[in-house]
Parts: C-alpha cells; structure tokens; sequence
C-alpha cells in the first residue's frame, strides 16, 4: 500500500532545512542504502534518507514507494498519513485483550498498539521472513514476551487455521497489501467472512485499503455485503489511502467515537496523531458504486481491476 | 496435413494451460500463492504430462485413427468435471488433514489435477501418429505438431491470465474448458480423417 508522507510543522520546517541543503549536494549522496535482500517475494532495500529509515520494496526511491518509515531521531512520531488512520482503532475498542495483525510490515503500527494497550496480546503475521527480520533490525520490533508472537506464513492460510483452533480476536488489522501487488485471495468475501468468524462478539476489523481506482467500488462493496455497515477513514487531502472499520456488530455511533477521540487525545498526540482530526475523517456514507461486482474466491482480478 | 488434428491440438495446448493457471486460483484460498504453491501446480501438471505422452504413445500403435483421437478429448472433458464442481470441498478436505502447506497444495493438485492433465498429456503423441506420414519428414511434423499446440498453450496462458479471470468467474472458465473439449471430441469423432499414409497410397495410385 502506498503511503503519503505527512509531517507536523516541526517536521516541515527541519525537512526544508533539509531540502534546501539537498540542493547543495549532489543527488546522490541523500539516501542512504543501508541493506538490501532479496527475498522469496521480492527484494527488500532499508534506506536511510532525510532523516528518516524506510523499508522499501524497490530500489528507485520515490516517497510512495515506501512500506514503513520511521523518524530516526523520534521513532514513536509516525511518518504516513495512514498509520494516523490505524490509530483511529482506539475509538472503537475497549481494552481489547487478542489482537491479530496480518501483514506486519516493519512493525511500526504494532509497537504502538503494544504501548497503547500493555496488556493484550499481539499475534503478527508477515509473510515475508526478510521483512521480519528487518522490522526486528531497523524498526524497533519485538515479539519477545509471552504476550506476543509472529508467525512467517500467509496470511489467509493463518487465519484458516485460526479457525479450526476457535482462536477469536478483538481486533484485526488487516494490511497485507502494497502499492504493487495484492494477494488477491486476501480480498474476497470468502475471506472476509473467514476474519469475521474470528472476532469475538462485538470485535472490530480494520483494513487499510485503497481509495483511487475502479478496486475502490468493489472492494467496498464486497465489505459492505460481508458486514453491513461501515465506516471509512479517509483525509480529504490524501489521495491513495483510506482505512475501512467494521464489526461482526453494530458499529459505535460517532458520538461514542467522539468521546473516545478526546479521551485518546493526550495519548496519542506524542504520534502526532490529533485525534480529532482522525475523528473528522470517519465517515458511514455510502461513497460507492453499489452495483460494482462483489470479489470472491471466483471472481477476484483485484490487480487487474486496481 | 491433416488441418483438424493441428486445430485439436491447439485447443488441448490452450486448455491445459488455463486449467494450469486457474489452479493457482483454487489453491490458493487455502495454502497462500507462494511458490511453493506454484511448485506443487507446475510439478503435478509435468508429471500428469510426462505420463499422458507415454500413455499417449503406447495407445497411438493399436490402430489409431481419429474416432480414438475424438475419445481422449471426451475423456479428457469428464475428468475435469470432477476437479470443476469439488474443488473447493477437496482442497479443504485436504487443508484439514496436512498442515504444512507445501504438502497440502502438492497433495489437492495431485488429487485435482493428475488424471484430467494426464489424458489431456495423451494428445500431443497420438497427434504426432495421425500426421506422420513417412519416417523421412516425421521430425518435420512432430515439430510443426509441437508449434501449434505450444503456440496454444502460450495464448491460452496469457488469454486466461490478463482477459478470462477478467471477464468470468473462474467455475465458468473451467466449465467452457470441459464444453471445448467434449465438443471437439465429438467434432473428430463424427468427421472422421483418414490417415496420411493412406491419402499417399492413393496419390501413388494415381
């Protein structure tokens, strides 16, 4: 999934300094090629570059090519815009205790939850054995305590037999795609119907998705079918990303949402996540083509469709 | 040449290599789409191949004209019937029983994929029979044999891979699949072609 860079004032300000000083120096010295591994998936490059170190899946840097960055200098503050998005989940949970992440990433996201929530339990899968290994190097990542696991398998395949062991989550985050390529067995109603049967009774699913392009219509309308209502967070001046929240329940309303949001507002505001704002990029409105053709384990040309 | 034999192996050359890619399709639901998966599909589908040309071969010395030739495509058609309507319920048969997914995708494609590659594998060498018509210019045959039907495979991966997973659901692919080739089976079994040896025996007439 690409990711548009955001950044507070502060950000902007030393990022310019930056910039500016970039103009001095020859391109090339930027960004910083800290390791690359070929990977059984794809190749897996850190980069170190204005400040920041990025995961990236291809060698050409362009900012929206980025799986994870962090801030060296302030690795709590989060980089993307969606990663913003992603803390939204505080609103709708209620100290869960099993959570489940399918796609790790560089882990940034689940180092986070692990300090929002101290107490639950963390399951992460990533298929990818380098890009594990990579969040554990670069990204501050670690499974170590009782509470936590990662597991290198795909992540259809995990929540399959998550099933047939009756685990159940609270919460499931669902971010397995990337800006090239989506599993395309991982976006179809025979899936999501999979990670439904895993949520505790009034659990919550959240997947970071795309917001550009024909997918768009109907991936959200494959949720819809799944699930009923739902709510998207999206910023209005971002253009690729947008979260998708649902339940195996009713949703909370916006006024609980609210409260949560400025009850979360201190806590997270060390993210640079201003709650308030995340609160007033939560949206239940049906933006979509309804008619678009529901996704399933027979019909889901997803890449052909993005 | 004998235009209806080159016309059936393109046919046989485009079908397998749709089922070839829809199988990554039906597996992946249940043991991912690593290559391990794509490991099990292609291993299983040379092995099936490797064994239908054998076969193919050993049937092609008993009288073979294109009734027979008409019969492999029927067969062929039935066999994927099986793998069509229970794929889902054999690939989660199996995902239940192993849970290592390389061995769960090599198992489900053997059980799907073995017997209907198997006979579609029979076609290419009993092809070759019924257009041969004399050991001087069989290599020249055999290869021009081997052009169409690999020209075959190579249209119907990229059709079946960019348009056909596109436009249909992946059940309906396979079933045009089994019509194709049960309708081609009865097209060569009710217009049958004699073979080349006997077209030169009545030019020598001549």
């Amino acid at each position: 999934m690409s990711k548009t860079l955001s950044f507070s004032k502060y950000k902007i300000i030393s990022l310019f300094a930056l910039l500016l000083g970039s103009l001095l120096i020859p391109a090339t010295s930027q960004a910083k090629i800290l390791e690359e591994k070929r990977s059984l998936y794809q190749n897996v490059y850190i980069i170190d570059d204005m400040g920041l170190t990025c995961m990236r899946f291809r060698k050409k840097s362009h900012n929206d090519l980025s799986q994870s960055c962090i801030f060296n200098d302030t690795p709590e503050y989060l980089v993307f815009d969606y990663y913003k998005l992603a803390m939204g989940a505080t609103f709708f949970l209620e100290d869960p205790k099993d959570m489940l992440i399918i796609g790790l990433g560089g882990g940034v996201l689940v180092n986070r939850y692990k300090e929002v929530y101290p107490k639950a339990n963390i399951t992460s899968i990533e298929i990818d054995d380098v890009v594990a290994q990579m969040a554990r190097k670069y990204f501050n990542y670690t499974d170590e305590g009782e509470q936590y696991e990662t597991h290198v398998r795909d992540g259809r395949v995990f929540i399959k037999r998550a099933l047939r062991k009756d685990k159940r989550y609270d919460f499931i985050l669902l971010d397995a795609f990337n800006s090239d390529y989506i599993p395309e067995h991982m976006m179809t109603k025979e899936y999501l119907e999979e990670v439904k049967g895993l949520l505790k009774p009034g659990g919550i699913i959240m997947a970071n998705t795309f917001s550009s392009s024909a997918l768009f219509h109907h991936e959200s309308e494959t949720y819809h079918q799944v699930f009923g209502e739902l709510y998207q967070i999206h910023f209005d001046d971002e253009k690729t990303n947008r979260v998708i929240v649902v339940s195996n329940e009713k949703l909370p309303s916006k006024e609980k949402l609210l409260k949560k949001a400025n009850e979360y507002k201190p806590l997270l505001s060390p993210y640079g996540v201003d709650t308030l704002k995340v609160f007033d990029a939560i949206s239940g409105e049906v933006n979509w083509d309804t008619d678009a053709k529901v996704l399933t384990d027979q019909y889901s040309p997803a890449n052909l469709l993005k | 040449m004998n235009s209806l034999v080159l016309i059936c192996a393109f046919i046989m050359g485009f079908s397998i290599m749709t089922v070839e890619l829809l199988g990554g399709k039906i597996l992946s639901p249940y043991f991912g789409g690593s290559v391990y998966v794509w490991g099990s599909i292609i291993t299983i589908f040379m092995l099936a191949l490797s064994i239908g040309y054998l076969v193919g071969g050993k049937l092609s010395l008993k009288e073979p004209n294109t009734r027979k030739y008409g019969v492999i495509f029927i067969v062929a058609a039935i066999t994927t019937l099986p793998l069509v309507i229970w794929h889902a319920e054999l690939s989660d048969w199996v995902f239940m029983q192993i849970e290592d997914p390389r061995y769960g995708s090599l198992v489900t494609s053997l059980i799907l994929f073995l017997v209907p590659t198997t006979i579609m594998g029979m076609v290419a060498p009993y092809s070759v029979r019924l257009l041969v018509a004399n050991a001087e210019s069989s290599g020249q045959t055999a290869g021009f044999l081997y052009f169409v039907s690999t020209l075959g495979s190579a249209l119907g991966t990229i059709m079946t891979s960019f348009y056909l997973v596109l436009w249909f659901e992946l059940d309906n692919i396979l079933y045009g699949v089994t019509v194709v080739l049960a309708l081609v089976g009865l097209v060569a079994i009710l217009f049958p072609k004699p073979l080349p040896k006997a077209e030169k025996a009545e030019l020598s007439h001549e």
